[in-house]
């Protein structure tokens, strides 16, 4: 029987010796193309997403408007909510209060709006406003439930190099 | 009880005998040819034309236009760009070279210059792209299994380079394609056994109970899927996952199977048989997974199918055995 050295090798390397030197970090474990594959190694019996809104309160496609993905919106307002945890000790990032939750949603809305294409931007100006939804799913009395709350917004400005 | 043992001891031999993996000239093309596709899929994204079959050459070959790399800073640098700012690539004077030359080098890789040569700017590219990419403050995963194969096939291209130099022979006589094939499996497998440790560890065990509320995530999954592109199509089955929390051993039957195909997926790479049967097993758990909750896991379905599945080499071993027309079997 022959070893599988490099095998092994990327298994110590991706499983114990990256999580321990990024540790400190932001995200441990991660450093590209390595990863520990964190995601769906706990499942809560509680789970949320964000979607965003225009001023009407009509849904946006956030693929087909920003070209990013409403995991990678969540992610952002995800780490958004684990930075500012610190200021409410002892509770969950879903139970931060409202003032908390609409700073991490600006900054999260900022996100999408600073790395729109050109092309895509002059459609966004017509939306008015940018709304954040958190949507929390639960398993409650023998249903699955889900609670819709807008965390923030953002009233859209054109910016001085796109005014006439 | 002696019968079963023993046939358990011959199945057990028959999937974990270590056999060198030989690869005819053809399917190391044929490899050299689906990796360089899906490396140019990240450049493109042709792969999301798969049901439209007509759009694909178009899309390869006019999509590279539009790809436009926007980030111009790294606020929560992750891998390299802790220590290196990658910013850069996103100067069109910088970023449009880059991408010209990741397709001359991937026409080359698929014309047979060695690995260590053709994939350098591929890899160097593709890998600095995702990190800046990462630095953004989301992870993404998609093309991670991606990555690390073509950073395998790289470094063992490096690798028989070097001992083609030592005048040392590589390990099991392999060719340099045969050896960077290897590499790749390697790393393709160790992808799935972390996830697998990553599972128990943060878990602390207990991983397959909790499975039990992976419909919320089913539910998640698919209402993402919607504001992704306002596509009704992707709300659909909306009572499975009120089944399935209903009956939660489903979840932990169907789900904590994967748990053992990932822990023991390195049994993949001891012969052809166990690498088609973790890969099967594998791809099956990828697909059932993007069925109930719109994760598409292409990179590591192909991978797995051409690195392991690999069915054009059981056909042709197939087409080997039979006798050739007007041959008689030989008689026992």
């Amino acid at each position: 029987m022959f070893s599988f050295h490099y095998h092994w090798f990327l298994v110590l390397l991706m499983g114990i010796a990256i999580p321990l030197l990024t540790a400190k970090t932001e995200k441990p474990g991660e450093f590209y193309p390595f990863s520990n594959f964190p995601m769906y190694s706990t499942f809560e019996p509680e789970t949320y997403y964000v979607y965003v809104t225009d001023g009407a309160g009509k849904p946006v496609a956030i693929g087909t408007l920003f070209s990013k993905s409403p995991s990678d919106v969540k992610k952002i307002y995800d780490r958004k909510l684990s930075a500012l945890k610190p200021r409410e000790k002892g509770k969950r990032k879903l139970e931060l209060s409202p003032p908390l939750k609409a700073e991490a949603a600006d900054e999260t809305l900022q996100w999408l709006e600073d790395n729109i294409s050109n092309a895509q931007r002059s459609e966004m100006m017509t939306l008015g406003k940018l709304r954040l939804h958190e949507v929390v799913i639960v398993y409650r009395d023998g249903a699955i439930s889900k609670s819709d709350v807008i965390v923030g917004e953002r009233a859209l400005a054109p910016s001085p190099a796109t005014q006439p | 009880m002696n019968a079963a043992l023993s046939a358990f001891q011959r199945l057990w031999q028959f999937f974990t005998h270590c056999e060198p993996f030989r690869h005819a000239r053809w399917e190391l093309s044929l490899l050299r040819v689906i990796v360089a596709l899906l490396v140019w899929d990240t450049q493109t994204g042709w792969v999301a034309h798969l049901d439209q079959p007509l759009q694909i050459p178009r899309a390869i070959l006019e999509n590279s236009q539009k790809a436009d790399i926007r980030y111009e800073s790294q606020p929560h640098p992750n891998g390299l760009a802790t220590w290196f700012d990658f910013t850069f690539l996103a100067n069109d004077h910088i970023e449009k070279p880059l991408r010209t030359a990741t397709a001359v080098s991937l026409a080359l890789y698929v014309l047979g210059v060695p690995a260590a040569l053709s994939l350098l700017v591929p890899m160097f590219f593709g890998i600095a792209a995702s990190t800046l990419a990462n630095s953004q403050g989301a992870i993404g995963h998609t093309s991670q299994a991606l990555h690390l194969t073509l950073l395998s096939l790289w470094l063992a291209g490096v690798w028989s380079l070097w001992c083609r130099w030592k005048k040392k022979p590589l390990p099991q006589n392999y060719s340099a394609g045969e050896f960077e094939a290897s590499w790749a499996r390697q790393g393709i497998m160790a992808g799935y056994v972390v996830s697998a440790i990553s599972k128990l560890f943060f878990s602390e065990g207990s991983w397959l109970t909790s499975a039990r509320y992976l419909p919320l995530h089913i539910v998640k999954n698919r209402d993402m899927e919607f504001y992704d592109k306002l596509s009704p199509n992707a709300v659909t089955d909306e009572w499975l996952p009120q089944l399935m929390m209903e009956h939660p051993l489903w979840c932990i039957v169907i789900f904590g199977l994967a748990l053992p195909l990932e822990l023991f997926a390195f049994l993949g790479l001891c012969n052809r048989r166990a690498a088609a049967l973790f890969g099967i097993g594998l791809i099956g758990f990828h697909e059932t997974v993007t069925q109930l909750m719109s994760l598409s896991f292409i990179f590591n379905k192909i991978l797995l199918l051409a690195f392991f599945v690999a069915p054009w080499w059981w056909i042709a071993q197939w087409f080997q055995k039979q006798p050739a027309p007007g041959v008689k079997p030989a008689s026992r």
